[in-house]
């Protein structure tokens, strides 16, 4: 819990840091408040508004459909089938978190689309390209380091493949896009305590994958090291 | 003893992703740590278990290949259609409503069938005739026959060439006599109601072994006056109500299908 309460006597360092939270909450609030308009708009048919939404929340959506899809154009696909379908009900969206709104769209629009075109993520996985750009690693980084983290981000993608829909999507949620337990539930359509054990049962899942598969891991990934 | 122990040992197992997230209460946190500290395969599992979380954790974020914003706007739900939950549910609602109001209106029944028998219908009865008879009425008199009410009266036997018998409103419950008499269907005149009408038909019967016919005339109950104009009016509103939200569900999937297609096009 972050307090704003800054005590006369504190040092330089203390009120430097109370400030900054202040103005980062500030911040906060004043981008909800711009949210909250932007999608009043789009509510009355105002397309510019929605392409503002759609530009804040492109990469959560189409991070979530590449995670769940494993194929780069079927993923573009959902994610433009997701933002048409947030358009075409947004007039039903009745307030509370956008986000969470508009990937539950995405996740059902990944559903329908894996049942309908029967899209099978393993076969379609050698396509996958991950930008090395986005890898979190610094200019100094060598190749063989780059090559080694792609090799990775491969192997755990078919890691999340092996598992069933709905533990792939608790996994990605919350291991990979970083989400609480309570915006998971409320993409997912179910309870905290339902993300809580289909959570525990990909991780299960997953440990299950990598320990099989650890000879292509790198070194200092493997399980068992 | 041992059973119990692989019990909490199991428990614990599953508690330990929530642990990973910090989504345990302090004391069950605290239980899990106990344990643990004392149970080797747990400890590695925890172990493997932050090592999963980690690599997930250290996916990278792909690039969006391409600007996802629309450059035509798609049609959008008209507003009314925003409501298309509550009216599904108020339709079910309806429909299962409807169905009450309509058994508790057959268990409840006892009212009369107005039976007419004009002697020109009486004496244009035919065997071949009365062969058309309607299943349906056949049915409904089955069940009357047993279910009517009140004071039966006695009729006069109704001879066949003569029968100007018409009472209103009477059940006519032929299948006393054994040889049962048939009637045309256009001699039944119903009521409003689609079920009141009862005849039992079973066997077409010359005029003449009409004569013999017994007909009894069983007057209606004493309720049959101001309640049933309500469940009438009851009827009415409740199918009236029906058909609108079947013709709201129909114009729904029709725009639905509509907007799709613009959409895609």
């Amino acid at each position: 819990m972050v307090s704003l309460y800054c005590p006369i006597d504190a040092s330089q360092e203390q009120v430097l840091s109370c400030t900054r939270t202040k103005v980062r909450l500030l911040l906060q609030a004043k981008h909800m408040d711009n949210e909250s308009e932007l999608i009043r708009r789009s509510q009355h048919g105002d397309l510019d508004a929605f392409n503002q939404l759609v530009l804040s929340y492109q990469g959560h959506v189409y991070n979530l459909a590449l995670r769940l899809l494993s194929h780069e154009a079927t993923a573009a696909d959902a994610a433009q089938e997701a933002f048409i379908s947030a358009y075409q009900s947004i007039g039903g969206f009745r307030g509370g978190n956008f986000r969470s709104w508009l990937l539950r769209i995405t996740a059902n629009a990944c559903k329908d689309l894996l049942r309908s075109a029967r899209v099978r993520p393993a076969v379609s996985l050698e396509s996958l390209e991950l930008d090395p750009s986005v890898t979190p690693r610094s200019k100094a980084d060598p190749p063989e380091e780059a090559a080694l983290r792609e090799e990775l981000a491969a192997e755990i993608q078919r890691g999340l493949d092996s598992l069933s829909q709905e533990q792939r999507l608790a996994a990605v949620l919350v291991d990979v896009q970083g989400f609480s337990y309570e915006e998971a539930a409320q993409v997912m359509g179910t309870s905290v305590g339902t993300v809580k054990s289909r959570l525990s049962r990909a991780r299960g899942g997953l440990r299950d994958y990598l320990r099989a598969h650890s000879e292509l891991l790198p070194a200092q990934f493997r399980l068992d090291s | 003893m041992w059973l119990l122990r692989s019990d909490r040992h199991r428990r614990q197992r599953e508690q330990l992703s929530a642990y990973v997230d910090g989504q345990l209460s302090s004391r069950e946190e605290r239980a899990l740590e106990g344990h643990v500290a004392s149970c080797e395969s747990c400890r590695q599992a925890l172990a493997e278990l932050r090592s999963v979380v980690a690599l997930l954790r250290a996916t990278p974020q792909a690039v969006v290949p391409r600007s996802f914003a629309l450059h035509q706007a798609p049609a959008q739900q008209p507003q009314w259609l925003r409501y298309q939950t509550p009216l599904r549910f108020a339709a079910a609602a309806t429909a299962m409503l409807l169905v009450a109001v309509v058994a508790g209106d057959l268990a409840t029944q006892s009212t009369p069938a107005v039976l007419s028998r004009t002697s020109s219908a009486a004496q244009g009865l035919q065997a071949e005739d009365a062969g058309a008879t309607s299943s349906a009425v056949a049915q409904d008199a089955g069940e009357l026959d047993e279910g009517a009410k009140g004071p039966a009266l006695m009729g006069t036997p109704a001879p066949a060439p003569a029968p100007t018998t018409e009472v209103s409103p009477v059940v006519a419950d032929v299948s006393s006599t054994p040889a049962q008499a048939a009637f045309q269907e256009k001699s039944v005149t119903t009521s409003l109601t689609l079920n009141d009408t009862a005849a039992n038909l079973d066997e077409p019967l010359a005029p003449s072994q009409a004569q013999g016919a017994e007909v009894r005339l069983t007057s209606g109950s004493p309720e049959a006056g101001g309640d049933r104009i309500l469940w009438r009016w009851a009827e009415g509103l409740f199918g009236g109500l029906l058909v609108l939200l079947a013709a709201s569900a129909v114009a729904q999937s029709l725009l639905r299908t509509r907007s799709r297609i613009r959409s895609r096009g």
